[in-house]
C-alpha cells in the first residue's frame, strides 16, 4: 500500500509551521492562535489515518476475442473497515479501450460487504495483452493521506484480427503433389477433362473413348486433370512499420494475411508464414481448420523490432519454403532488406506475388513534412517496386479505398495476361 | 485590500482550475492583510475566529475541487463533514483562546516555566514526526 501526503496535509502542515515560527520570531502569540485549528485538524487527521483493508478479485469474462468484440472485467471488491469512498482504476494496454464510463469507477463501498464492479471493454486492434491489475485508490476521512495499491493479477488476452472473407484468391502457378481443389497440369484421376490418348494395359474400361475408339478402331481412353493443392506461403515483413489513429500498415498486412490464410485452407493448400523482420519468424505449411488457428497465432506475435542487421532468406530454413510454393507477401516496400530477399526467393524459381501496402494513408498530414524528403521518398518506393516488377514478380500497389478482393482480382487478371502472353 | 482581492481571485481561479496544491497559499494571501494586522497588535480576539473561517474556507475550497466526494452526493455526507468542520473550528478556537489566556497571564519566567515550555514544544514536534512517519510509512510505502 503506497501511502502519500495530500496537498491538504502539505498545506496546512506548512501554515502551521509558518504560525510557529512567526509566532517564536514576532513573539506574539496570537500569530500561532491564527494556525491552531489547522494543527487541530491535522492531529485529529494523523492519529485517525488508517490504511484501508480492501480485498480485490477481478477477472475477464474470456480470454480470446476477435477485433471489435465487447469483453467484461468483473471485479468483487470487500472492505473490511469503513472507506467514504474508493477509486478503482483498470490498467489498459493500447489496443483495448474502455467503454462510455471507461476505465475509472467510484464506489462508497458498505464495511463488511463485497460490492461488484464491471468494466465494459471493446478490443480495438488485435494482438497479445495482459488487461489490469486494478489500481485502487482513497483518503482517510480527513482527507490528508493518500492510499494507492494494485491488487489482483492481469489477465492474459488474445484478440484475433477481424478479415473479409475472400471469395476469390490469386491461383497458385503450380501444384504440389497432395490431393486438393487445384487442377494441375498432371494427367490422371479427375474430373476435368484433360486429353485423350492410347489404350494402355492396366487402364480402367471406364475411361475408354468409345467415339474415337470407334473411329479409329484402336482403344483410346480419356485423360483428365489431377486435383491437387498448392503450397502458400504469407510473407509478412515487419521490418517498418507507419501507424496512425490505432491502425497501421503491420495491422493491416496482419489481417490481409488472416483473410489469405482463411480462403487458401479453406481450398485445401497449405499454408505456412514467414515473419521477416528485426526477428524472423515462421511457420510450417500445414492444412485445415486447426492449422489456421497456428496461423493466427503466429501472426498475432508478429511486431516491428528495430535492427540495423542484414536479413536475407539464408535465415529461414529451407523446410519452411517448400519448392514450387507460391509466396504472397505483404509489404510497405519501405525497407531494401525485404525487398533483396523477394528478389531472391524470386530468382530461386519460387511464384512471388507482391501486395505493397501504400503507406501514405498512416502518415501524419503532408504540411508537415518536407516536400522534397517526401518527394524522395515516395520515389525511392516506386524505385524498388519497379525493380521487383523488371524481375518478372507480379507487384500491386495496395493504395487506400481498395479492397483486398479487389486487389486479388488485378492479380488474377496479371496472371491470366501473362500466362496468354507466354503462350 | 487589493492584496485580499487578489487572494480571492486567486482563490477563485484555483478553485475553477482544480488545482489543490494552490488553494492554502491563495488562503494566505486572503488572510495576509488582517494576519499582518494582528501581528503588529490588533485586536487579538479576533485571530482565532479568523484562523476557523480560514479553516472553514480551505475545507470547502478543497471539497469544491474533490469531484470524489460531491457535496451535492448524499445529506449524510454534508452532514458529517458540516459536523466535523463545526466541530475543529470551535476546539480550535477554544484552544487558541486558552493559548492565549495562558500567555497574556502574569505566570511567566523563571527556569521552572522555560523547561516545561521547552519539554513541551520538543515532545510536541516528536508526536508530529511519530504520527506523520506512522501513518505515511518509512518511504511512503507499506
Amino acid at each position: 500500500m503506497t501511502r502519500r501526503p495530500t496537498p491538504r496535509l502539505t498545506g496546512y502542515a506548512a501554515l502551521v509551521a509558518l504560525g510557529a515560527f512567526g509566532a517564536v520570531t514576532l513573539d506574539r502569540i496570537v500569530v500561532l492562535a491564527l494556525v491552531v485549528p489547522f494543527a487541530v485538524w491535522l492531529a485529529w487527521g494523523l492519529a485517525t489515518a488508517v490504511p484501508p483493508a480492501v480485498e480485490l478479485t477481478g477477472r475477464l469474462d474470456r480470454g480470446r476475442a476477435a477485433e471489435g468484440d465487447e469483453l467484461f472485467w468483473d471485479s468483487e471488491v470487500l472492505c473490511r473497515g469503513g472507506i467514504s469512498w474508493l477509486e478503482l482504476v483498470l490498467e489498459l494496454p493500447p489496443g483495448i479501450r474502455a467503454a462510455a464510463k471507461g476505465a475509472r469507477f467510484r464506489i462508497r463501498p458498505p464495511a463488511g460487504r463485497s460490492e461488484s464492479v464491471r468494466w465494459s471493454l471493446r478490443a480495438i486492434r488485435w494482438g497479445s495483452y495482459r488487461i489490469g491489475p486494478v489500481t485502487l485508490r482513497t483518503q482517510d476521512r480527513l482527507g490528508l493521506v493518500s492510499y494507492s495499491e494494485r491488487l489482483g493479477e492481469p489477465a492474459p488476452l488474445r484478440v484475433y484480427p477481424s478479415f473479409e472473407r475472400l471469395r476469390k484468391l490469386v491461383p497458385p502457378a503450380r501444384t504440389q503433389l497432395f490431393a486438393g481443389n487445384r487442377i494441375s497440369r498432371r494427367h490422371g484421376e479427375g474430373l476435368e477433362f484433360a486429353d485423350i490418348r492410347a489404350f494402355t494395359p492396366g487402364d480402367r474400361v471406364r475411361r475408354v473413348n468409345w467415339r474415337v475408339t470407334a473411329r479409329t478402331g484402336i482403344a483410346h481412353v480419356n485423360e483428365f486433370h489431377l486435383e491437387r493443392n498448392a503450397d502458400l506461403i504469407l510473407f509478412v515483413d515487419s521490418f517498418a512499420d507507419l501507424e496512425l489513429d490505432q491502425d497501421s500498415v503491420l495491422s493491416l498486412a496482419v489481417r490481409a494475411a488472416s483473410a489469405l490464410a482463411d480462403g487458401y485452407l479453406g481450398e485445401r493448400d497449405r499454408v505456412g508464414v514467414v515473419g521477416f523482420g528485426g526477428v524472423v519468424r515462421w511457420l510450417l505449411p500445414g492444412l485445415g481448420p486447426r492449422h489456421f488457428q497456428r496461423v493466427v497465432e503466429a501472426l498475432l506475435d508478429t511486431q516491428v523490432v528495430a535492427s540495423y542487421a542484414w536479413r536475407d532468406i539464408d535465415v529461414i530454413p529451407s523446410r519452411v519454403l517448400p519448392p514450387s510454393a507460391t509466396i504472397v507477401a505483404l509489404t510497405p516496400l519501405l525497407d531494401a532488406r525485404s525487398v533483396g530477399a523477394l528478389a531472391d526467393l524470386h530468382h530461386r524459381g519460387f511464384d512471388v506475388v507482391v501486395l505493397a501496402i501504400a503507406p501514405e494513408r498512416f502518415m501524419p498530414s503532408s504540411d508537415r513534412i518536407d516536400p522534397l524528403a517526401l518527394r524522395l521518398w515516395r520515389l525511392l518506393r516506386v524505385a524498388r517496386r519497379r525493380s521487383l516488377q523488371r524481375a518478372g514478380m507480379i507487384v500491386l500497389d495496395w493504395p487506400e479505398g481498395l479492397a483486398l478482393e479487389a486487389l486479388l482480382d488485378q492479380a488474377r487478371e496479371y496472371r491470366r495476361f501473362a500466362r496468354r502472353s507466354a503462350a | 485590500m487589493g492584496i485580499e482581492a487578489a487572494g480571492v481571485a486567486t482563490l477563485v481561479g484555483v478553485m475553477v482550475l482544480a488545482r489543490p496544491q494552490l488553494v492554502v497559499p491563495a488562503l494566505a494571501a486572503v488572510a495576509i492583510p488582517e494576519g499582518t494586522s494582528l501581528a503588529l497588535g490588533g485586536p487579538a480576539i479576533l485571530a482565532p475566529v479568523l484562523g476557523a473561517a480560514l479553516l472553514a474556507g480551505a475545507e470547502l475550497a478543497f471539497w469544491s475541487i474533490d469531484n470524489a466526494t460531491p457535496a451535492t452526493e448524499s445529506g449524510r455526507v454534508v452532514l458529517f463533514r458540516g459536523l466535523r468542520l463545526i466541530t475543529v473550528c470551535l476546539v480550535g478556537c477554544a484552544l487558541a483562546l486558552a493559548l492565549y489566556a495562558l500567555s497574556a497571564s502574569p505566570i511567566s519566567g523563571g527556569f521552572d516555566f522555560t523547561l516545561i515550555g521547552t519539554v513541551s514544544a520538543v515532545g510536541l514536534m516528536v508526536v508530529v514526526l511519530w504520527l506523520g512517519r506512522a501513518v505515511l510509512g518509512v518511504g511512503g510505502k507499506s
